[in-house]
């Protein structure tokens, strides 16, 4: 080929590569191409097979009673799950939120470096313990020793321990990753860290806080298993109790109706599914949104 | 600039500068005169010399961990000049920079002994350091502008101190004119000023620093980052300042120390190798250690 024909015939030139050396790497290249568009592929195929199936059988579900009828029985609406669900995750934002972004921010600002590694750790291992057993925690704890019963306040404090180590990871990401001449010319100035923090640090760090804070929305969106310990499952609209009301969400409609002999359960299920997919891709457009945000702001 | 904004900075007065430099006159035949290149005279050095210094250090010692970067400094910097701070890099002059307005205790690890007074006060014993960082300005490398309006990098420390909006935007005016960046930046004030080039963003951060009125500014090689145009700006504003605070600068470039620093110290190790007024060190130096360097640099 190219190199080929600017080779000339018999060169002892030392650089010039043997041509079936060339080959070789060629072939090799060549393979290597092959291996990860067959790996992307797989990845892509198996998404696209999961939106399609709960598209297609999700989507023709869809109605308006879908939004203003409770479930009843294995038919019926969705209006208390999806209330539901939203009242869940907003209430463990209201508590992960704060919670989350004052730890990272003490972590990326305050801490020592000896803490800050200790508290670090203990963050990822929340990360990493599964959700049922932070809802077997949940469920011993406030549903059964504290007697809250099945309610929304110990599903949504299950769901905040759940999400915190996100928000916490990507808050302090997002201040650490600022220029360390920020906080050093707002001391040099005469500023505290906290003013520096409050007046040079938080605005550019905003966007990827709230990056943080979508992120755990959408994992809690999507969670089943420590809400089936905490929050129960309801087919009425959330009672407005924070304690012993059990409270419908959407990932149980998915998780129970598919094992129900009934059609009318299984659209149900698919309905929820696919309410749950389009929750979560929004959130994900919003996070793309933002994150294009701070680099143009850059 | 009214007076209330004045005193909300406890500015000193740049009035009785003459007045001193009168009754300096008589003592001058006992005090050297120190001169830098250009032939300016450190203002008030020929007072008396004790009561007067800027900044004032002894047997400071400082360390990493267990690395020690500084062993035993003592120096008495002049106040209202100009003092360098020379040597190879990693020969600790950095640190001592960042030790005399306590930005080195952020560092994980930095401990220091030795005393260092700046400006007469006992750094060790400071308990508002925020308020003392404002009387101890400093330019740091490369400039860092906050992510904020030109307007409002300038009046956010005056903000925080509570100097009224008028008043901040007339002190951020006439520093702006300080330093040279009036006409080029009066009619994008409320812009980013991440569009400036490196040597205005230079200066608007030396504005910064000025709007507090300290009467200690630090360099930490300001002109590092900077094309000779600039760099001769800055160094311009820096001659001009040291008739009002006294400026430690911190550079790499021998031939700037020999351009604008009245006094210059030669650090090699850690350690202080010699310290006289500028002219001195550059042609007499004492010290063979010093003579190589400077020596090495120019030839």
């Amino acid at each position: 080929m190219a190199m080929q024909s600017m080779m000339q015939p018999g060169s002892s030139s030392p650089y010039v590569v043997s041509n079936r050396r060339a080959k070789m790497r060629q072939l090799q290249s060549r393979l290597l191409w092959a291996a990860t568009w067959v790996a992307l592929s797989l990845v892509v195929l198996v998404i696209g097979d999961i939106l399609w199936l709960v598209v297609s059988k999700g989507m023709h579900g869809l109605s308006v009673t879908t939004f203003t009828t409770d479930t009843a029985g294995v038919a019926g609406g969705l209006q208390n799950a999806i209330l539901g669900t939203l009242s869940l995750i907003g209430l463990s934002l209201l508590i992960a939120g704060p919670l989350g972004i004052f730890a990272g921010i003490y972590l990326a600002l305050f801490a020592r470096a000896r803490v800050a590694t200790a508290m670090r750790f203990a963050n990822d291992v929340l990360a990493g313990v599964p959700s049922i057993v932070l809802g077997y925690c949940g469920y011993t704890m406030m549903v059964e020793k504290w007697g809250w019963g099945f309610s929304v306040l110990a599903g949504a404090i299950t769901l905040s321990v759940l999400t915190l180590p996100y928000i916490v990871r990507m808050t302090e990401a997002s201040l650490r990753q600022l220029p360390k001449a920020y906080m050093e010319g707002a001391l040099a100035l005469g500023l505290s860290p906290a003013s520096a923090l409050r007046t040079i640090l938080f605005r550019p760090a905003l966007p990827g806080i709230l990056t943080g804070l979508l992120l755990a929305v959408s994992i809690g969106v999507g969670e089943t298993a420590p809400l089936i310990y905490t929050a129960g499952w309801s087919n009425f609209n959330p009672a407005m109790h924070l304690l012993k009301s059990p409270i419908g969400y959407l990932t149980y409609v998915v998780w129970t109706y598919l094992n129900e002999p009934y059609a009318a359960a299984h659209q149900l299920a698919y309905t929820a599914a696919f309410l749950l997919i389009l929750l979560v891709l929004l959130l994900h457009i919003g996070v793309r949104f933002l994150q294009r945000g701070t680099r143009t702001s850059e | 600039m009214s007076d209330s904004a004045l005193s909300v900075l406890d500015r000193q007065p740049v009035r009785s500068q003459q007045n001193r430099a009168e009754a300096a006159k008589e003592e001058i035949q006992e005090m050297p005169v120190l001169r830098n290149s250009r032939g300016m005279t450190a203002g008030d050095t020929r007072e008396k010399a004790e009561t007067l210094c800027a900044v004032s250090v002894r047997d400071l010692s400082a360390y990493y961990g267990s690395k020690q970067v500084l062993r035993g400094v003592s120096a008495h910097f002049s106040q209202n000049a100009i003092t360098a701070l020379i040597g190879p890099s990693g020969c600790g002059k950095t640190t001592f920079l960042r030790t005399l307005n306590k930005m080195s205790d952020t560092v994980p690890g930095f401990r220091a002994t030795g005393q260092i007074e700046v400006l007469g006060q006992n750094v060790n014993r400071i308990s508002d350091v925020e308020g003392f960082r404002r009387s101890v300005g400093m330019l740091f490398q490369r400039p860092n502008v906050f992510p904020m309006s030109i307007m409002d990098n300038l009046t956010l420390a005056l903000k925080l101190f509570g100097v009224k909006r008028r008043e901040r935007e007339e002190i951020a005016k006439e520093k702006l004119r300080e330093v040279g960046l009036w006409e080029d930046l009066k009619d994008r004030l409320s812009h980013a000023p991440s569009a400036l080039s490196g040597g205005q963003q230079q200066r608007l951060c030396l504005a910064r620093a000025l709007t507090v009125e300290p009467q200690v500014l630090l360099l930490d090689e300001p002109a590092s980052a900077l094309d000779p145009k600039s760099t001769r700006l800055l160094e311009d504003l820096f001659v001009r300042l040291s008739s009002r605070m006294s400026l430690v600068l911190v550079t790499h470039n021998l031939a700037q120390a020999k351009r604008i620093a009245h006094q210059t110290a030669f650090l090699e190790a850690g350690e202080l190798v010699e310290f006289a007024d500028t002219e001195t060190l550059f042609h007499f130096p004492v010290d063979e250690r010093t003579q190589i360097y400077v020596q090495e640099q120019i030839g």
